[in-house]
């Protein structure tokens, strides 16, 4: 949307208002200014001369050299200048305006191949009033003025005609969603009139048939009840108001300068003086309206329908476009000649031949006219208005205006035809109980009522809005209140009524918040100091998900982990190629303790059609990340703490998280945690053997064990993930997925929950980096949930333990978990108290297929020191055990 | 007989004779002599496609036929042998790898490794402890968030332009993903009783093309406070509060106008910020709407509300240049902010 303020300045005094002022009030008071623009900078000293004699060039062919009244000679270049005319002249220290890549540059006296051009003679574009570069502006042959009714006198000022320089301002449209009122001047007029405290010069609200004079004026425009020429709502239509009128001894001509140069400095197109005028009057009063050529209508008759499915209509465009019934058309005695509230038809548009026009005003509910325009893929300055709620009260304002305006620019025109206004729905006036104080105690504390010390900074210079610092009196917000248009009455106990204008009546303002905002913009929210509340101290609670983020976050960086954020969206096949199915599956093959597993979120436009999917995992993405990183760098080490969302919680998870689940949650979220580890460590050096092989895996599990330490002391147990399925724990992580290597994944299980995995990814998904990547990912909700006994202090140990070391040859494939439970059953209740790992060796003299597994363990009781046959009994009962399995000692 | 019926004969022997031979061939040296020698310039099939003029012209579309399909038959078969090769090959390789997983020892991450933590986390984290500080209670709430606390119990109607597809991300069972944190205003009030004051950090999504300084994928943080006698007096005080924590110092702020459905009034908090005005925090009155729709009684209760651009801020504090950037998970970037 974009304001001039040449046009207000028809509508209000804004002397002394500098540009800056007037973008800075808008900006501070009213709607967001995106830019500001100057119109018509050519205009300064330009004026009208006339040509007293033309002469050919001596040297060049397509120049000629005029000399001008008041005793210039200028070379030309546009040859059709003769002798008598009179033209538009820019004296040396004027400016062209910039035109496409072309800069703004200043007139100069030069010599042009030998002759000197004290300025130049210039053209519309030049000047900066349209686009026009069809030679020299010219005042004599009624072309170029068009309708223009002021007398051409040598000398004038051309801003005498067309306005001087011009300010616009480009409003963001988004900023005046809410604001129907201000798609035109005459909003933006009122706006100011209220904010400066400087009167309208017009009335145009009279028109409106809510003011006292509305019906008469209605009457005499010709509005009757028996009308000549009919317009009428049909039932289903979405149409609240239909008025017309009709003009005859009206003809094809150019809109004069100063409308099209006014047109221009707005952004719209200039076409012929009807047309122009139809967009003139809505950029000026804010009602879209459209001229049918009279003669072209079918019958005496318009009305508002539904379209028919697959009615065809031709737009002003050109284009021809099939209709559904969810459309709204304007239907003469022959068909659709308008798409409601969006275009007009071509086959009745104005034309060179028009002599008789009819004028449509009407109010068409905006939602239908909006998915109108959004299916047909064609907005325009009226559907955009109309989508934003217009009032259907200023329906008469465009009929009114535009006659005005017809019969100044053209004064055979004449209102020939008595027409109907069909006025099905009129909302009801708005008024609004306002407590005594209310406004002002929901802008200003009442311990700073007459503190304005902390004010903010105002920004805005003195001109246009003084008084810093000035006081938000009961009266000052009844006088900024009347100034917007609201009418003010005061009732018995002190209580406001606030009658809504007919402008701002409808969404815009309806509750005493509205009103709050009118005072409070209106006087200045740099006024309004600022005020600490008086409230209660409480001491905010600290989510127990958030202090483990922050701990493990902590963690984690402080191990050298950077933290990434990954998106949401998932490629299905990916996901599905990592062992998370998008699809919903039931993957209780295998036992029941394998849960169904709910899909995947998917989207129903996604911004790319192969991220269709939300994640339900962090893997897929953490191990994009590895790889991506693992190309220029030796060793990554990453972590994500995000979201994954499953249609409802897996079946074994339910119970878990029962008391979490959200039953107003759109999707099941998971809190999840996933590290990444690959490539080399230096530190690794003198690992030995069987740990250098799983290094990285290893890692990841002191990492996780570190992190469970932030929220339990219990040790964790780690179960393999393999062909079958271990029984262990709850929660669907006792899957192989598809990304883990068969032989290298983990579940984790703390407390008997199942927290999450670690595993080795297949090195088939990490073709690109030479290293080992072991992924884990745990969920952090589960993780709360697992242990929640609280600490307690176990007394120190009094008694030294006493340490018994073993090797045990078994089979390679052995896990050691499978040994420390052996040895758990070996040892009576409490006197096994440390089970240490020396060495895992394979090799001669073992047979092939056999390791040798030492362990150093610690004997001993909480009240003495074991006694030497005490500890004969408990070695012979470990070795007793270690040999009546299938494994052996070393001896 | 004629050379159309010796041909097909031929060509169909070949055919299963070779699909057999691929089919048993046990790695891939033996795969790929199979296919010269089927397939190759002078392979058999290739010597019989030859022998394709000598067949009389009638029967030579459906003989060349034939052969062509034969001949993608086999290469298809190769290919697909290939690639069950080369998985039998990974997994004897996997089988080859097993590892005690749970063996009780210890490695230890590289001692003070270049960790960081993301700028994100960084800037959230400072602004969870200012408000924390300031008696704020941090929460948290769903990324794929029902219609009704994204839209309607913010007071934006289902008309409302930011219900089209074009703004808005929504899923295939009606849901949308969060175009902002205010749905948390609705959930706070709806789980706590006022008087309370609330920031909810989080991730929202607009349905936008990712480039240079768009991403459907941002951060905000939003912020209410529900008490007796708010007025926007407070919300000067808390705002301007805030940014002195952030910037060090008082800082030069306005407030204009600036519509948002769920607050009224509503502002932009513009900070006066390298010889401009910079847009930096929409705010406003909590709508009275929004909290009679969620059970507060308006007339006892008002608040205030808004939302801070937590990626917007982070790109200007640390002078980032582009927003893709911060989901990218590239370690030269993250590794800058230790």
């Amino acid at each position: 949307m974009r304001i001039s303020f040449n046009w207000l300045s028809d509508y209000l005094d804004l002397s002394g208002v500098s540009p800056a002022e007037f973008a800075e009030v808008i900006t501070t008071r009213v709607a967001e200014v995106e830019s500001v623009e100057r119109s018509g900078g050519g205009l300064g000293p330009a004026h009208i001369v006339q040509v007293l004699s033309v002469k050919s060039h001596p040297r060049k062919q397509n120049l000629i050299v005029c000399e001008l009244s008041g005793g210039a000679t200028v070379v030309c270049g546009d040859v059709t200048v003769k002798k008598g005319q009179f033209v538009a002249y820019l004296p040396p220290g004027g400016e062209i305006v910039a035109q496409g890549d072309r800069p703004a540059r200043k007139v100069e006296s030069r010599e042009i191949e030998g002759v000197l051009s004290a300025g130049l003679l210039v053209s519309e574009a030049e000047l900066g009033l349209s686009t026009e570069h069809g030679g020299v502006l010219r005042f004599s042959d009624g072309e170029a003025t068009g309708a223009d009714q002021k007398k051409v006198v040598v000398g004038a000022p051309l801003s005498s005609i067309v306005g001087g320089v011009d300010t616009v301002l480009v409003i963001d449209n988004k900023s005046l969603t809410h604001r129907p009122d201000l798609w035109c001047h005459l909003g933006f007029a009122r706006e100011l009139s209220a904010i400066l405290e400087r009167p309208l010069r017009v009335d145009f609200d009279r028109w409106a048939d809510d003011s006292p004079d509305g019906a008469a004026l209605l009457a005499e425009l010709g509005l009757k009840n028996e009308p000549q020429f009919q317009t009428s709502i049909e039932k289903g239509a979405a149409c609240r108001r239909f008025a017309a009128l009709q003009f005859s001894g009206v003809s094809h001509c150019s809109s004069p300068l100063w409308l099209r140069r006014r047109l221009f400095s707005v952004g719209a197109g200039v076409r012929s003086l009807l047309v122009d005028l139809s967009n003139y009057v809505m950029l000026d009063i804010g009602q879209p309206n459209h001229a049918y050529d009279r003669a072209k209508l079918t019958g005496n008759k318009i009305s508002a329908r539904k379209a028919r499915g697959g009615e065809p209509f031709v737009g002003l465009d050109g284009v021809e476009r099939r209709l559904s019934e969810s459309d709204m058309v304007i239907a003469d005695g022959s068909g659709a000649v308008a798409l409601a509230g969006i275009i007009g038809g071509q086959a009745t548009a104005v034309s060179e031949t028009t002599t008789e026009l009819l004028l449509e005003s009407a109010n068409f509910d905006g939602t239908v006219v909006r998915q109108t325009a959004k299916r047909l893929a064609l907005r325009t300055d009226a559907s955009n208005r109309f989508e934003k709620g217009l009032t259907p009260y200023q329906v008469p304002l465009a009929l009114h205006r535009y006659g005005q305006l017809l019969q100044q620019l053209e004064r055979s025109a004449k209102i020939t035809a008595y027409c109907s206004d069909c006025f099905v729905e009129r909302p009801a006036a708005t008024s609004i109980a306002v407590p005594a104080g209310a406004i002002f105690n929901r802008l200003v504390s009442d311990s700073l009522a007459s503190d304005s010390r902390n004010s903010t900074d105002s920004g805005v210079p003195g001109v246009a809005l003084g008084r810093a610092g000035e006081a938000l009196t009961p009266e000052r917000i009844v006088a900024i209140l009347k100034n917007l248009g609201f009418s003010v009455d005061s009732s018995r106990n002190g209580e406001l009524m606030v009658g809504v204008p007919y402008f701002r009546a409808g969404r815009d303002v309806s509750i005493l918040e509205d009103l709050v905002e009118e005072v409070g913009r209106v006087h200045g929210y740099e006024k309004i100091p600022e005020a600490a509340p008086l409230i209660e101290s409480s001491v905010p609670k600290l989510q127990q998900l958030k202090c483990l983020e922050y701990q493990l976050g902590d963690l984690l960086a402080a191990n050298g982990f950077s933290e990434i954020y990954g998106y949401s969206f998932v490629n299905p096949n990916v996901s599905e190629r990592f062992g998370y199915p998008v699809l919903s599956r039931d993957s209780g093959q295998q036992g029941k303790s394998i849960s169904l597993e709910p899909g995947a979120v998917q989207l129903e436009n996604p911004i790319d059609a192969e991220q269709t999917h939300i994640r339900t995992s962090l893997v897929p993405g953490v191990v994009h990340s590895l790889v991506r990183n693992g190309r220029h760098e030796r060793s990554v080490l990453i972590y994500e703490v995000g979201r994954g969302y499953q249609h409802s919680p897996p079946a074994s998870h339910e119970a878990l998280v029962l008391k979490r689940v959200d039953k107003n949650a759109a999707a099941y979220e998971r809190r999840l945690l996933a590290i990444g580890c690959c490539g080399a460590c230096p530190s690794d050096g003198g690992a030995p053997k069987f740990i250098a092989s799983g290094r990285n895996f290893y890692l990841a599990v002191s990492v996780v064990e570190r992190i469970l330490r932030l929220v339990s002391v219990k040790k964790p147990v780690l179960v393999p993930l393999g062909k079958k399925a271990a029984a262990v724990g709850a929660g669907e992580f006792q899957l192989l997925r598809g990304w883990m290597h068969p032989h290298r994944a983990a579940q984790v299980i703390l407390n008997g929950v199942s927290l999450g995995v670690i595993a080795e990814v297949r090195p088939e998904l990490i073709a690109d980096i030479p290293e080992r990547s072991v992924v884990a990912e745990l969920d952090l909700d589960l993780l709360l949930e697992a242990d929640s006994s609280e600490l307690h202090f176990t007394p120190l140990a009094k008694f030294p333990d006493s340490l018994f070391e073993i090797s045990v040859v078994m089979p390679e494939r052995t896990h050691f978990s499978e040994l420390s439970a052996l040895l758990e059953r070996a040892v009576p209740e409490g006197r096994l108290r440390g089970v240490e790992l020396l060495d895992v060796y394979s090799g001669k003299p073992l047979k092939a297929g056999e390791k040798s597994v030492s362990v150093r363990l610690a004997f001993g009781a909480p009240d003495r020191t074991l006694s030497t046959e005490e500890l004969q009994l408990l070695q012979n009962g470990v070795m007793n055990s270690v040999e009546k399995g299938s494994y052996s000692l070393r001896r | 007989m004629a050379n159309a019926e010796i041909l097909r004969d031929e060509v169909n022997r070949l055919k299963q004779e070779a699909l057999a031979q691929i089919g048993a061939a046990g790695d891939r040296d033996q795969l790929d002599c199979l296919r010269q020698s089927l397939l190759g310039k002078k392979g058999r099939l290739t010597i019989l496609l030859k022998e394709l003029k000598s067949v009389e012209a009638d029967a030579r579309p459906a003989i060349g036929n034939l052969l062509n399909e034969a001949k993608s038959e086999l290469e298809s078969s190769v290919a697909s042998k290939l690639e069950q090769l080369s998985s039998e090959g990974l997994s004897a390789k996997l089988e080859q790898e097993w590892l005690d997983v749970t063996l009780p020892v210890r490695v230890a991450p590289p001692a003070l490794g270049p960790g960081s933590l993301h700028p994100l986390t960084r800037v959230q984290r400072e602004l969870e402890r200012i408000f924390q500080g300031l008696g704020f209670t941090v929460v948290d709430g769903p990324e794929v968030e029902r219609e009704y606390y994204n839209f309607d119990a913010l007071n934006i109607p289902a008309t409302h332009p930011a219900r089209d597809m074009q703004d808005t991300f929504w899923t295939t069972a009606g849901d949308v993903l969060r175009t902002h944190t205010s749905p948390m205003q609705v959930r706070a009030l709806e789980s706590m009783t006022p008087p309370l004051r609330i920031v909810a950090p989080g991730r929202c999504f607009r349905y936008e093309r990712i480039d240079a300084s768009h991403e459907h994928t941002f951060y905000q943080m939003e912020g209410m406070m529900v008490d007796r006698h708010v007025t926007v007096s407070h919300l000067i005080y808390f705002m301007k509060t805030l940014l002195r924590e952030i910037f060090g110092g008082e800082q030069k702020i306005r407030l204009r106008p600036g519509f948002f459905p769920f607050v009224e009034p509503g502002f932009e908090l513009d900070i006066w910020f390298q010889g401009r005005w910079l847009e930096l925090l929409p705010c406003g009155l909590v709508h009275p709407r929004v909290l009679q729709q969620s059970g507060i009684d308006p007339k006892r209760w008002q608040g205030f509300a808004f939302g801070l651009g937590l990626s917007r801020l982070v790109m200007s504090r640390f002078q980032i240049d582009d927003i893709r950037h911060l989901q990218g998970g590239d370690l030269r970037f993250l590794r800058q902010f230790p």
